[in-house]
């Protein structure tokens, strides 16, 4: 009884890691996912956001990297590096919120039009189907025009345009896992329909999901970036790596690394992003096990 | 009259209505089981045994299935007239089943433990989460896995240990019913034989009455008091056990045992049933049976029999005997 305890608890996701960990190319977008997280979260100690990435400061604009400078100056004579640190900060808050609102509508408009089917899965679908239908982005563009470019609007326009794929995704997951035998054995011992879904079904279906999460945050980042371009993302002087892009894009043939670090920084974080998804899609595959 | 039997159907009809046609998988079935009891239900694949099963616990999957007529009475509950909130306490708590696979009874997300615990906390609302796990271990126990591997999940178990797992569910309520849906099918031999002592046991332990499913009459001889034969959707014949496996009375039955090997004798040939079992979308006019029976006459192609009364415990339905002197020819000749 006593000496039992070497049996070591093995849970799915402890085996999910274990393969991710072999995936050189995900542990290395992993890296640079916390890497940029840590940037997102310690920005403030790094560089100073009024002093350097706000102050203007026009006899120092369009300046190469300096030792001062490790990234030269913009137009307006800020640093490059501190507005590229700060700028981190909205990529990723804007797409992991939007990420989320559009997972956990999608988790529950999908799940519940799979797993009851009929009419409720007619209605869910029908009208994401008109959502579908719409570009991602000009669905974006739609609602950010309509409720305004603050931060919080973004980040609603973005999610709203994100549930569609969710829940298309949810829903023929559920429709899999739902006619397994233990979704009967949990009927046949007396759990609620919610129950059932909450605790059976979505865990289940989830494995999909982590991994459209983090391609997810990969798009909703370009999206931010796209929208904040043409100038109904982020407004300035909020450092953003969009609208850097967009207000280095006249100094291009004098300045050209006012639109290459931002530039860089975006398909940085994007490559990461995928790289990680496509390591999870690969060790959360159970066809793959080894 | 209400309360001498613990399940009491009577005359249950379901059909499967799909675009291709109505499947009629139960046409009029009557069981009665007493507490404590073990009725064996035997037959072929296909002859309705699940969907009588999942009838009691009304899940029979809608749709396409229909519960066309009939009454099923539980513990005194009318199933057919209860409401969802009153079947969900049912469930589990009086009545709970053993599926066919254990491999994909149990959820691989979840470890066995919180498994077990689940049944206990959904009956059990104002028991706190420690005391459910306590109870779950316990049950691990009692089938014979050490409380502590509770925290292990599904994939680390064999597959016989997985439905000593799926015992432990569908016992921690203590039911009064327990339906296991041929619990030793996906099993091998040696492990079926623990399986089916372990279910003994724990059967005269909890006090709980059983059906027990199965196409193995093998199991049947070992742990059940009384037997139905089942085929196409109709009992053929019940009765307990010295009743249906010495006395045989329907040609079904005979052909039943007759397609067991002969252990005295193992060079003999297998004696199969000739022919399929008919098509549920379009069943015979007549006896269901009538078109692979040896004893058939033409009046069997046209009359369905009715379960007749041959004993205070026996019943079969045979057209051939109302010719009094009629005799199958026995089995294992």
């Amino acid at each position: 009884m006593e000496a039992k305890k070497t049996n070591k608890k093995r849970s799915m996701w402890g085996d999910v890691l274990k393969r991710l960990a072999k995936n050189r190319m995900a542990v290395l977008g992993g890296i640079i996912v916390v890497g940029l997280i840590l940037v997102a979260i310690c920005a403030d100690f790094i560089c100073d956001y009024q002093a350097e990435a706000i102050f203007q400061n026009v006899k120092i604009r369009l300046q190469g990297p300096t030792s001062e400078h490790i990234l030269g100056t913009d137009e307006f004579g800020r640093d490059m590096f501190a507005r590229i640190v700060h700028g981190s900060r909205i990529s990723l808050l804007v797409g992991f919120v939007a990420t989320m609102l559009a997972m956990v509508l999608g988790l529950i408009l999908g799940s519940s039009a799979g797993y009851f089917g009929g009419k409720t899965d007619m209605l869910i679908m029908r009208i994401l189907d008109v959502f579908m239908a719409i570009p991602q982005l000009l669905l974006a563009i739609t609602l950010v025009a309509a409720f305004g470019t603050s931060v919080g609007c973004l980040m609603i326009a973005l999610g709203i345009s994100s549930v569609p794929s969710f829940s298309r995704m949810l829903r023929s997951q559920v429709i899999t896992v739902k006619d397994q035998e233990f979704i009967e054995a949990a009927r046949a011992i007396g759990a609620k329909d919610s129950h059932i879904i909450t605790t059976h079904i979505i865990p289940n279906s989830l494995s999909p999901v982590i991994v459209q999460v983090s391609m997810r945050m990969a798009s909703c980042i370009l999206s931010i970036s796209s929208l904040s371009f043409i100038g109904l993302g982020i407004s300035p002087p909020t450092p953003e790596w969009g609208s850097m892009l967009s207000g280095g894009r006249m100094y291009l043939r004098d300045a050209e690394h006012i639109t290459m670090y931002p530039g860089l920084a975006i398909m940085i974080t994007i490559l990461a992003f995928n790289l990680l998804g496509d390591g999870l899609r690969d060790a959360l595959d159970p066809k793959l096990k080894r | 009259m209400e309360n001498k039997y613990l399940l009491d159907m009577k005359d249950v009809v379901i059909h499967y209505e799909t675009d291709e046609g109505i499947v009629e998988a139960v046409n009029g079935i009557d069981i009665q089981l007493a507490e404590g009891k073990t009725l064996g239900l035997v037959g072929e694949t296909g002859c309705g045994k699940t969907t009588t099963a999942l009838s009691i616990l009304r899940l029979v999957p809608d749709p396409p299935g229909k519960v066309k007529s009939g009454k099923i009475i539980l513990d005194g509950v009318d199933i057919m007239a209860a409401s969802e909130k009153e079947m969900r306490e049912i469930r589990g708590n009086v009545v709970s089943m053993i599926f066919q696979d254990p491999m994909t009874s149990l959820n691989p997300v979840l470890t066995v433990g919180d498994q077990i615990a689940e049944v206990v906390a959904i009956h059990n609302k104002d028991m706190k989460k420690e005391d459910t796990i306590k109870r779950a271990m316990e049950m691990l126990e009692v089938v014979g896995i050490p409380g502590e591997r509770h925290t292990e999940y599904p994939h680390q178990f064999s597959g016989g240990m997985k439905q000593r797992v799926v015992i432990a569910i569908a016992l921690a309520c203590s039911p009064k019913l327990l339906i296991a849906d041929e619990p030793t099918t996906a099993l091998d031999v040696t492990i079926q034989a623990q399986v089916l002592e372990l279910m003994n046991n724990l059967k005269s332990q909890f006090k709980t009455a059983t059906i027990m499913i199965t196409h193995d009459l093998g199991i049947v001889a070992e742990t059940c008091d009384e037997v139905a034969i089942m085929y196409a959707g109709s009992i053929v014949e019940k009765g307990n056990l010295e009743d249906v496996f010495n006395n045989t009375m329907h040609p079904y039955t005979e052909g039943l045992f007759n397609s067991l090997p002969d252990v005295e004798n193992r060079a003999a040939k297998l004696k199969p049933i000739p022919g399929l079992m008919p098509d549920p979308t379009k069943l015979p006019k007549g006896c269901a049976f009538a078109p692979r029976c040896q004893y058939a006459t033409e009046q069997c192609k046209t009359e369905k029999p009715a379960l007749v009364k041959y004993s205070d415990t026996h019943y079969a339905a045979c057209l051939a005997y109302q010719d009094k002197n009629f005799k199958l020819k026995g089995w294992g000749k």
